[in-house]
């Protein structure tokens, strides 16, 4: 049985930021930019959000193989899915991957839906900008000393079946490490959080825009 | 020896990490380890009499993620792992003990998560019974990330079993729980909860414990836990390694002890080799438990207020009494509207919130936790619990995420016999009025008496009175003049000779007078300077919070008068009178000035302006011909995106404000309301956020909205859309895997022969989806779902 070491990375205080260009894409703004008000009200909520934010990820390498058409073989399971299949070729390993902004951020979001809606959305936009800064960042430094790996790959992309979460939680000890906790219907608490699966040795061939990789063709939010 | 006996004299010893070794012995990743009690209990018990051998006393049974989510034969499971345990503690002499060994459900609780409080008390129950049954020597509750699940745990172990209970959490280096507590928050509810040893394990090394060991020492009157991690786990040529090995380990772990605390051992990363060093190196270090603290302390899920040094300011204003429009709220079961109350209350100052939901005509259990639960979620503050209904108490004690104020006992024999086994059970600083069987007596020396029979009392229940709080009552000046005099003097009396802290609700000191913040205030002041500790008051009170910075100020409980300089430079000269009418908005640069600041998203303005229109106007004249026309020029520049998501919603804010102008002049009259609609997010989907835009929008545009929340079963929107004849039903879902429990919901409702039509939406639905389960409509957006329940409500 080969060794399986879940390490973890805690997010130094401003570690993670926002990216602004994406939060106003999420807010339906496209490319126009905000006017005065709004982007004073956004400024004070990255503030907010920021403060709130705790960030964690935790990592671990794993084997892959491919022992029949449309299944992958991580190690210790099975995953039968075509998109996955496709994204990993070539990969003789992958790392498997978790990461949250925390608990106080899913905290702001209600207070703000209570008091103030205009905010809970801003910063709910934010946050997602967030966590997927957090998820950049984290990756960029896993995988600094491999030569070639593919991008991020989450269960519920395609046909990569959701109920993999479960597999997640257990093996990186995401409850532990993370405080992250999945409800019955496999969706993640604290809600900012992402899990994936990185493929390495390979450069994937479909995963250079992200929205490209989701198969929820009329989503608003499509980029192109 | 028992284990309770153990912990007081000398240092105790736990063993150390399981999960490593099991894996060096070939557990897979993923595998579940407790199955290992049946599979492989040679393995296991092997492990354990390695530790023994070490010199541990305690062993932790295999049980660390044994609960019924995860296994179905969970009384073999347990059985077997606790039998693995006495077999090896068997073969060795001496203090040798087996722990009962809880880790997290890993389901996060409500209303963030979708696991229900008591749910979790059961689930861990179910546990604890067969581990009680299977001769478990204690319960050790272990590397918990959050206060509110650890509480539900220990209420479990109480009302299961009669062993004893540690506890121990995982604080990060800011030495916070990953939810947010403070070791001063988890002391003061855990000593409430009557645990007998708490402290931490798991996540940092033992040289970042050290810094926190004192934190839990200094606020604490138990044994202090201290179970580190062998350093942090990093994978070198493939191999599992962490960067603390047994000498260094146990080096710190001397430390440790000389900070104080006398229960130890290791946790992830730690072998029976670190637990055989850290016993030769501490076991002739003196033994010191931490000194017994009195203090007087409440807590909430991130911090704990202790009572004493500076004043600390209750904040009154959750209380229907005397509010048309909190009780209106109650009744029509408004919670964002008590919600605010509490969140403006702390953005004021209140280092506490009374929560009292009390009015006849409502069911006060359901509402006092139903307030507690949310507001729980939305603000930090400690909250004082305020109700006369015993059940009421209880249970919102019970789901409490802290150690709360209660409010309150009094002198009478039922009313101590009622809240004293509450106190005692789920921990809790209670206020005590000194009224009597007889009333309130005259006199200070009388109110004196009582507060000392409810402290003897509260004694005979094993209550310190540390966690009492006497209220000596504060009686309108103007019904008697003497009034005042006699509560100041029975604080002092009080303080002197009970040594316990006091509290008021200072207002009363004023009913029935003009202006009666000057005179209120004036008393406050008065209070402070004879000791009064806790003030129950209204932060919005100008007169108030002036008097309580200045307070501050001038008997040096203000650094560099820091606070006072912060709060005093914002006041300007219009805020220092609070009896002068609020004045005219300062630009009314529009012709329909209340369009403008609708359209604007201006709250306070289109508040004010709404309320003035409405004096001279029809109310319904100013709902068609601005409120509704403003609304309409927003929502189709939405449409036609010129405007955007959080304007709109500004603008929704904006125009409700202006409804609650228009609806305060038609107190009487009909409302004006276009139809009832009922919204939820689906069963098994906790993402609300889209279906609150929805309600917003659909409350603004003057209809009724019955808001079920997330995670709501198909049954109980049948069940509400049957009983409130229900014409539209909107329904929400985030992820593809709850669009189910959204087709089910409309099956539901179809078959209640109701003809309720379905608008739904969420980011996964599509109209493809939305056909494929049958809705009568797919709205993209929030304005769609406005412009659809339009049709539906003019369509009769």
């Amino acid at each position: 049985m080969s060794d399986f070491t879940v390490e973890l990375k805690i997010a130094e205080k401003g570690e993670v930021r926002t990216v602004r260009e994406e939060a106003v894409r999420y807010l339906g703004y496209g490319k126009r930019s905000l006017d005065e008000f709004t982007e004073k009200m956004t400024a004070d909520c990255e503030k907010e959000l920021l403060e709130a934010v705790n960030a964690r990820c935790c990592y671990a390498r794993t084997k892959i193989e491919f022992p029949r058409n449309n299944v992958v073989d991580i190690g210790f399971g099975e995953i039968e899915s075509h998109d996955l299949f496709t994204h990993l070729q070539g990969c003789y390993g992958a790392i498997l991957f978790a990461a949250t902004i925390g608990i106080g951020v899913d905290r702001l979001i209600a207070k703000y839906s209570r008091i103030f809606p205009a905010k809970s959305v801003i910063i709910d936009a934010l946050a997602s900008s967030a966590i997927e800064y957090w998820c950049d960042k984290a990756e960029t430094e896993i995988t600094k000393n491999i030569e070639k790996h593919c991008s991020r790959f989450s269960a519920g992309y395609g046909d990569f079946p959701l109920s993999f979460q479960k597999d997640f939680v257990n093996c990186l000890d995401m409850t532990r490490k993370l405080g992250v906790t999945l409800s019955d219907s496999l969706l993640m608490t604290p809600t900012k959080s992402v899990t994936a699966v990185i493929g390495l040795g390979a450069e994937s061939r479909t995963c250079d825009n992200k929205c490209m990789r989701c198969t929820n063709k009329h989503c608003i939010y499509r980029s192109t | 020896m028992n284990i309770l006996e153990k912990i007081k004299t000398s240092i105790t010893y736990f063993d150390g990490g399981m999960g490593t070794m099991l894996q060096e012995r070939g557990l897979a990743p993923g595998e579940l380890p407790e199955l290992w009690n049946i599979t492989h209990p040679d393995v296991i018990i092997d492990i354990h009499k390695a530790y023994l051998e070490s010199g541990c006393n305690i062993i932790t049974a295999n049980t660390f993620g044994a609960n019924r989510l995860k296994f179905d034969n969970l009384e073999e499971i347990i059985s077997c792992a606790v039998k693995n345990a006495k077999a090896a503690t068997s073969e060795f002499d001496g203090d040798r003990y087996v722990a009962y060994d809880i880790g997290s459900l890993g389901k996060m609780l409500k209303p963030l998560g979708d696991l229900e409080f008591e749910d979790a008390v059961s689930l861990f129950a179910d546990g604890i019974k067969i581990a009680e049954k299977s001769g478990a020597d204690l319960i050790l509750i272990e590397t918990m990330n959050d206060s509110y699940e650890t509480k539900a745990a220990v209420l479990a172990a109480k009302e299961n079993s009669d062993l004893p209970i540690f506890v121990t959490c995982v604080y990060d280096e800011n030495a916070k729980l990953m939810t947010g507590a403070d070791p001063a928050a988890m002391a003061a509810m855990l000593e409430g909860l009557g645990v007998d040893a708490l402290g931490m394990n798991c996540s940092l090394g033992p040289e970042q414990m050290i810094k926190i060991v004192p934190k839990l020492v200094s606020e604490t009157s138990i044994p202090v836990i201290v179970n580190p991690n062998a350093g942090l786990p990093k994978s070198v040529n493939g191999k599992t390694v962490y960067d603390v090995d047994a000498e260094a380990f146990s080096d710190y772990m001397v430390d440790i002890v000389k900070a104080g605390a006398t229960i130890i051992g290791g946790c992830c990363g730690t072998t029976p080799e670190f637990i055989r060093k850290t016993v030769e190196k501490t076991k002739d270090l003196p033994f010191k438990l931490p000194e017994k603290k009195n203090n007087t302390v409440v807590s909430s899920y991130t911090h704990a207020v202790k009572v004493g040094s500076v004043p600390i300011l209750i904040g009154e204003r959750i209380n229907p009494t005397g509010k048309s429009k909190f009780k209106a709220a109650l009744r029509e079961n408004n919670l964002d509207y008590i919600l605010n109350e509490g969140i403006n209350q702390q953005d004021a100052g209140a280092d506490i919130l009374d929560v009292n939901v009390g009015l006849p005509e409502i069911d006060e259990v359901k509402m006092m936790v139903s307030v507690v639960t949310e507001l729980q979620a939305v603000s930090d503050l400690p909250l004082q619990l305020d109700t006369v209904d015993p059940t009421a108490m209880e249970k919102s004690m019970r789901i409490y995420n802290g150690k709360p104020l209660v409010n309150s006992v009094n002198g009478k024999p039922e009313s101590m016999k009622a809240i004293f086994p509450l106190v005692k059970k789920y921990g809790g600083v209670v206020i005590a009025l000194t009224i009597g069987t007889a009333g309130i007596p005259e006199t200070a020396e009388g109110r004196y008496e009582i507060a000392k029979n409810i402290i003897d009392e509260a004694e005979k229940y094993g209550i310190d009175r540390c966690n009492i709080i006497v209220d000596p009552l504060a009686m309108t000046i103007s019904s008697d003049i003497r009034s005042a005099n006699v509560t100041l003097e029975s604080i002092r009396l009080i303080e002197q000779r009970l040594g316990v802290h006091t509290s008021l609700g200072v207002s009363n000191i004023s009913f029935g007078l003009p202006n009666r913040d000057f005179v209120t205030s004036t008393f406050f002041a008065i209070a402070m300077q004879n000791g009064l500790d806790c003030a129950i008051m209204n932060p919005f009170s100008f007169e108030m919070m002036k008097i309580y910075h200045c307070y501050k100020a001038l008997r040096g409980m203000d650094e560099n008068c820091g606070e006072y300089i912060a709060y005093a430079s914002n006041i300007t000269a219009s805020n220092t009178s609070t009896v002068t009418e609020s004045k005219k908005s300062a630009s009314e640069d529009s012709s329909d000035p209340l369009m403008h600041a609708i359209i604007k998203g201006l709250k306070e303005k289109a508040g004010s302006v709404a309320a003035r229109l409405v004096k001279e106007n029809d109310p319904l004249k100013v709902v068609n011909e601005q409120i509704i026309p403003a609304l309409d020029t927003v929502g189709k520049g939405f449409e036609e995106k010129t405007v955007f998501l959080p304007q709109l919603l500004m603008s929704a804010d904006a125009a409700k404000e202006a409804f609650e102008a228009v609806k305060a002049a038609l107190t009487g009259t009909d409302q004006p309301s276009k139809g009832t609609i009922i919204l939820a997010t689906v069963k098994g989907d906790i993402h609300d956020i889209g279906k609150n835009i929805v309600k917003v929008l659909l409350s603004n545009y003057g209809f009724d909205v019955i808001d079920l929340g997330k995670d709501v079963p198909p049954e109980t929107i049948r069940d509400c859309a049957v009983e409130n004849d229900i014409k539209l039903v909107g329904l929400s879902a985030l992820m593809t895997t709850t669009v189910p429990s959204m087709e089910e919901t409309i099956k539901l409702l179809r078959e209640s022969g109701m003809g309720t039509k379905v608008v739904v939406g969420g980011a996964v639905l599509t109209q493809e989806y939305a056909d494929m389960i049958g809705a009568d409509h797919y709205a993209k957006d929030a304005m769609e779902t406005v412009r659809y329940a339009e049709s539906i409500f003019e369509e009769k």
